[in-house]
């Protein structure tokens, strides 16, 4: 005869097929994923799911959330070829890389013409759109804000490179303007366009964009997310002290003031800060927050640019450019 | 039912299963955190030898391409063919490109992972850059030299580095040119402990 509160067979066996169902469902759910899955989304989730653990991390009371640092951020870089022949081999850019996704364009008469500009202006809108998204639209801080005596520099991930098929013609290349687009389309999903949902419905203008001008399409893209924060006054004083209080890192979105001179296609939002005074620790957090501000000053407000910013961007596929731009380091997997 | 002392009851065995249950459940969370919190590295550097090696291939002899790659921070790319006599044991007798956390052959078998080329001549290096002519080496170490510097690997950071591949029948370059976008302090800092390949200074 059972007891009160004691457990009945059933009721264990139930239990251990719990736990079992739930191993397995852990063991295979990226198998699963991948199964029944486009590979794009699952990359994405997987890099999401990294960027809020170490998020998560750096919210922890623990060495001032610098444990953060070593989880690692699981984001590769998606590939996207697009060509007419429907082949990843026709763009050489991505000679003797693996995991292309191809987007076959069409372009023989007018009509596919206009249909291909679609395409591509479509792709690279969701390139940013997913960038932005998957990195957690500037609300986290991923990247923290560097030790004590560092000066702040921008961190980045390479969220996807588009590539643009050597039979594609120039009548197509010549045609497409990705930042009209994302003025007038929706985003997938959502009744604002990809302008308004990138800014925070807060403003519909948009910053020059250089390199996307309509006749100026390069062969290749990266889309690329990046975060610099300025480290505040008060918590530098905390960490000279010897304090391991992390004040939470988290961001919110702001409009963007003014059109952006230098880089194109930017949506920026500033870091939560307050200033303190004195010291040797607040003068380098007050020359900390100066390179924030040279960094983020374009996309932002002044006052709001010293704070930091989270951005994504289109950048031509060089080296230089790159490294110049993401100067703290690049994250994730090419 | 009649239980004799030492029998198993239903509730030993659930127990027992319960408790093998969550020692798996552990073991597997043990071997999941390990991962993702001490192999970052050498999986970045698995993942740039991959990438490296595959555009390797994908070229033919006689033709050249440079390509970018992201560097893994504080490890070197090197090379070692058969006419190097210090090299890491686990290329065994073919010349390999290596990843390694030093620039030595100590650091690349121990630590390091290398891919074996079929190529009699592997040559890895950073392409010859000029020191400063006032002395200063990246205006940092206050050194009265000038010249050009060539030394025999390339040491990475956690930035694109373009990587310049000439494939010959049976010779293969891996060079990589200075990227003034690199910090330079601990650019110098890395470089120095690259075996010099050719230097032609002059002390001031």
């Amino acid at each position: 005869m059972n007891r009160k509160g004691e457990l009945t067979s059933t009721q264990i066996v139930g239990i251990v097929m719990l736990i079992a169902g739930f191993i397995v469902l852990l063991l295979f759910l990226p198998t699963i994923f991948d199964i029944f899955g486009d590979g794009g989304d699952v990359d994405r989730e997987l890099c999401f799911q990294s960027v809020l653990a170490r998020a998560t991390a750096r919210e922890l009371p623990v060495a001032g959330g610098s444990a953060a640092d070593a989880v690692p951020l699981r984001c590769t870089t998606e590939k996207i070829c697009i060509s007419g022949s429907g082949r990843a081999d026709a763009c050489e850019q991505f000679a003797g890389e693996e995991n292309i996704r191809v987007v076959e364009i069409d372009f023989d008469n007018e009509r596919e013409i206009l249909e291909a500009v679609r395409v591509i202006e479509r792709e690279s809108a969701n390139a940013m759109f997913f960038c932005w998204q998957m990195m957690g639209e500037g609300k986290l801080d991923i990247f923290g804000k560097g030790s004590t005596f560092d000066n702040p520099e921008p961190k980045c991930v390479i969220c996807s490179r588009v590539a643009i098929g050597q039979d594609v013609p120039d009548s197509v290349k010549s045609r497409v303007d990705v930042a009209g687009y994302m003025e007038k389309e929706r985003v997938p999903g959502s009744s604002l366009t990809y302008v308004e949902f990138l800014s925070d419905q807060r403003t519909k203008s948009f910053p020059d964009v250089e390199n996307f001008e309509p006749g100026l399409l390069t062969d290749q893209y990266a889309f690329i997310f990046g975060q610099i924060k300025s480290r505040e006054t008060s918590d530098a004083l905390q960490e000279v002290a010897g304090g391991s209080i992390l004040i939470a890192g988290a961001a919110r979105a702001t409009p963007i003031v003014g059109a952006v001179a230098k880089n194109p296609y930017v949506i920026a939002s500033a870091a939560i800060v307050g200033i303190g005074a004195g010291g040797v620790a607040a003068y380098e957090a007050y020359q900390g927050q100066q390179i924030a501000a040279g960094y983020c000053g374009d996309f932002t407000s002044t006052a709001e640019s010293k704070k930091g910013c989270s951005i994504v961007t289109g950048i031509k596929w060089d080296a230089s450019q790159i490294n110049g731009f993401c100067t703290g380091g690049i994250e994730g997997e090419l | 039912m009649i239980f004799k002392k030492g029998d198993f009851t239903l509730k030993n065995v659930l127990s027992v299963v319960v408790a093998v249950t969550l020692l798996a459940l552990l073991i597997f969370l043990s071997v999941r955190v390990y991962d993702v919190f001490y192999t970052q590295d050498n999986r970045n550097a698995q993942s740039f030898l991959n990438s490296l090696t595959a555009r390797i291939d994908n070229l033919d002899d006689g033709q050249n391409n440079t390509f970018i790659l992201q560097g893994v921070d504080g490890w070197f790319v090197l090379g070692y063919d058969l006419q190097d006599s210090i090299r890491p044991e686990k290329c065994f007798f073919e010349s390999c490109i290596c990843l390694c956390p030093e620039s030595s052959a100590e650091s690349c078998q121990n630590s390091g992972i290398c891919k074996q080329m079929d190529k009699g001549m592997v040559d890895v290096f950073t392409e010859p850059f000029e020191i400063d002519v006032k002395g200063n080496l990246a205006g940092f170490f206050k050194v009265n030299t000038q010249g050009i510097v060539h030394r025999a690997c390339i040491p990475l950071e956690s930035k694109l580095h373009e990587v310049r591949v000439v494939k010959e029948e049976n010779s293969l370059l891996v060079s990589s040119p200075r990227d003034s976008s690199l910090g330079d302090v601990k650019y110098v800092q890395q470089i120095w402990q690259c075996g010099i390949l050719s230097e032609e200074t002059i002390q001031t």
